[in-house]
């Protein structure tokens, strides 16, 4: 009898985990449903605005690929993806290079005006880049003027931009990580006669590659979503393809979607890779925050 | 040269970078742009820059009702509000069911965190602009569904008038809770197994034990969170943005919009500058709560 009811709970836990798991996945997976077969849809290649108002006759089986290959013979799309990807690694690789150091510094090094340099940089972390706008653009402007370096519509002037507003979440990020790595490992390197650039090149770069992972995934997901800086700082040429698909410049629904499709895959394939290493990154970093 | 010195100087060195780029991207244009926010600056006298005399009539302007652009800005201040108390407090109660979900034993875990991760891996403009067309009006797709339903009867405009905060809600609650999830998660990993198997031994029920070991555990991490995501919402443009296409109510509208609005078309710079300089002394009051309250206090028992 008693194992019976046992089974019953035990059948009813499973039932329950199921439906759990099924309604979370409903939830975060429906609009890349709804993505992926507007992507495919004929009706939604053929006009932009649907005149069927009541029911959607795009879900009808009209399958065509004319929206990928439409979006694939764009020469705007193609060239502002690679201008996403020249930006955001850009600014990863920059913001990881920068960060290591700073964090090394706050992590292990005391100084003088330390504490004062953290409340900076959580300060700087929470401005909201809107306020940055006008004075950035006025600073860029008097860049060009008296320096003579162009910033606007190139490719270093947004990644500089996209660096410094990673920057400070990446560094505190850092920093927790490698307070997390005992010293003890530094103290056998320095015993061993390593420098100090050789502690962060031989021990705490390898020990900290979840904390790095973590640092980068951040940083390109910030370039790789903002809009707002982007759309000021560039023309046609250096555009990246968070505007470009905002903007008016696609005729059809299909051909919006299969980019926004063909966009995504890759950035998300490589990130699942590296998803185990984000999470325990993300435990050891923003704990002590 | 003793070793303090060489500590400093060393830590002076490793920090520079960091420090000049601030000094260049935040410092300088900050404190330009609260000069600004005092100058009645537009593009007629734009060139006449450093001669414009000191006024303080935009906070003036921008702060009181009777005013048309002060009329916009006190409600792009209370949609904000409104949108941060829905948008903060429902993310973090999903991301902490999920989460409290997911530290069980459960057969394809990495799975289904891959699964949850895909919002955060997502382009904001790519995730937009498919709830955008979810919730459209010329294409009935959700509206269709819910009549299939029998939950409505007549079609919903969604992203017009008053009720176009409640799609952007829904969409950046889906954008926003996986992050929340996954640190969550991170955190509940770190409370030691004994505190279980001690409340086990005690006889604690799953309620008990969630009420005396796992909250209080989890509680400073989740405040940082709560505060975090509380910036994050202060910060949100592409939601907004992409969300009502532009053409923004006053039932719609949000701090950020109308600041690049007045700054980009109206070339407002004085009156944007203002607003700017009101909306980090609101983010600025946060932070200082933030940091009061993760002063000094570590995570171990």
């Amino acid at each position: 009898m008693k194992s019976k009811t046992i089974n019953i709970k035990k059948i009813t836990k499973i039932f329950f985990i199921i439906l759990i798991l099924f309604i979370i996945c409903f939830w975060v997976l429906s609009p890349y449903y709804l993505m992926i077969v507007s992507s495919f849809s004929r009706s939604l290649f053929r006009s932009f605005v649907s005149s069927t108002s009541e029911t959607s006759e795009w879900l009808a089986p009209n399958f065509t690929l004319s929206g990928y290959i439409s979006a694939l013979n764009n020469k705007d799309v193609v060239r502002s993806f690679i201008n996403s990807l020249i930006v955001c690694s850009g600014t990863t690789l920059l913001s990881i290079s920068i960060s290591l150091f700073v964090a090394y510094a706050l992590s292990r090094i005391n100084f003088k005006w330390k504490k004062a340099y953290e409340i900076g940089l959580y300060t700087t972390q929470m401005f909201p880049s809107v306020a940055l706008v006008v004075p950035f653009f006025v600073f860029y402007v008097l860049v060009k003027r008296y320096l003579g370096i162009p910033m606007k519509n190139t490719y270093h002037g947004l990644i500089l931009t996209y660096t410094s507003f990673a920057l400070p979440f990446s560094i505190l990020m850092m920093r927790n990580y490698f307070l997390s790595i005992p010293k003890a490992f530094d103290e056998q390197a320095q015993i061993d006669g390593c420098s100090k650039f050789q502690i962060i090149y031989r021990v705490l770069i390898p020990m900290a590659l979840p904390g790095i992972v973590t640092v980068a995934i951040f940083s390109f997901i910030m370039s790789w979503n903002e809009i707002l800086f982007s759309s000021l700082l560039t023309n046609p040429q250096t555009l990246t393809i968070s505007v470009l698909l905002i903007s008016p410049r696609f005729i059809t629904f299909s051909e919006l979607f299969a980019t926004s499709f063909l966009v995504t895959i890759p950035v998300v394939i490589i990130f699942t890779i590296m998803q185990k290493q984000l999470v325990s990154g993300l435990g050891k970093g923003i704990i002590k925050f | 040269m003793t070793k303090e010195k060489r500590e400093n100087k060393t830590a002076f060195y490793f920090i520079l970078p960091a420090i000049i780029i601030m000094i260049l991207v935040h410092l300088i244009p900050i404190t330009l742009g609260t000069y600004i926010s005092f100058l009645k600056l537009n593009a007629s006298n734009l060139s006449k820059f450093l001669k414009a005399p000191l006024t303080i009539n935009n906070f003036i302007e921008i702060l009181s009702n009777k005013h048309a652009v002060g009329n916009d800005f006190l409600h792009s201040l209370k949609n904000i509000l409104i949108f941060g108390l829905t948008v903060v407090p429902v993310s973090f109660i999903i991301a902490y069911a999920v989460a409290l979900f997911l530290n069980q034993k459960i057969y394809g875990k990495t799975f289904i965190i891959g699964i949850i991760l895909l919002p955060y891996f997502t382009m904001d403009s790519v995730a937009y602009i498919t709830w955008n067309f979810l919730f459209r009006s010329d294409f009935n797709i959700l509206n269709g569904i819910l009549k299939s339903l029998g939950i409505i009867k007549t079609n919903i405009i969604w992203l017009a008038g008053n009720k176009t905060l409640i799609p952007v809600i829904i969409s950046t609650i889906w954008k926003t809770w996986s992050f929340s999830c996954i640190i969550l998660l991170a955190g509940l990993q770190t409370i030691p197994e004994d505190l279980y198997e001690a409340a086990k031994i005690d006889g604690a029920g799953w309620w008990k034990t969630f009420k005396y070991i796992t909250f209080p555990m989890l509680w400073p991490l989740s405040k940082v969170l709560l505060l975090l995501s509380s910036i994050w919402i202060i910060h949100s443009y592409n939601n907004f943005l992409i969300m009502t296409g532009g053409n923004d109510t006053k039932h719609s509208i949000i701090p950020s919009i109308l600041i690049t609005r007045h700054l980009n078309f109206f070339l407002n710079y004085g009156i944007g500058s203002a607003m700017a300089v009101i909306l980090l002394i609101i983010v600025f009051i946060i932070t200082v709560v933030l940091l009061l309250n993760t002063k000094d206090k570590t995570y171990e028992i």
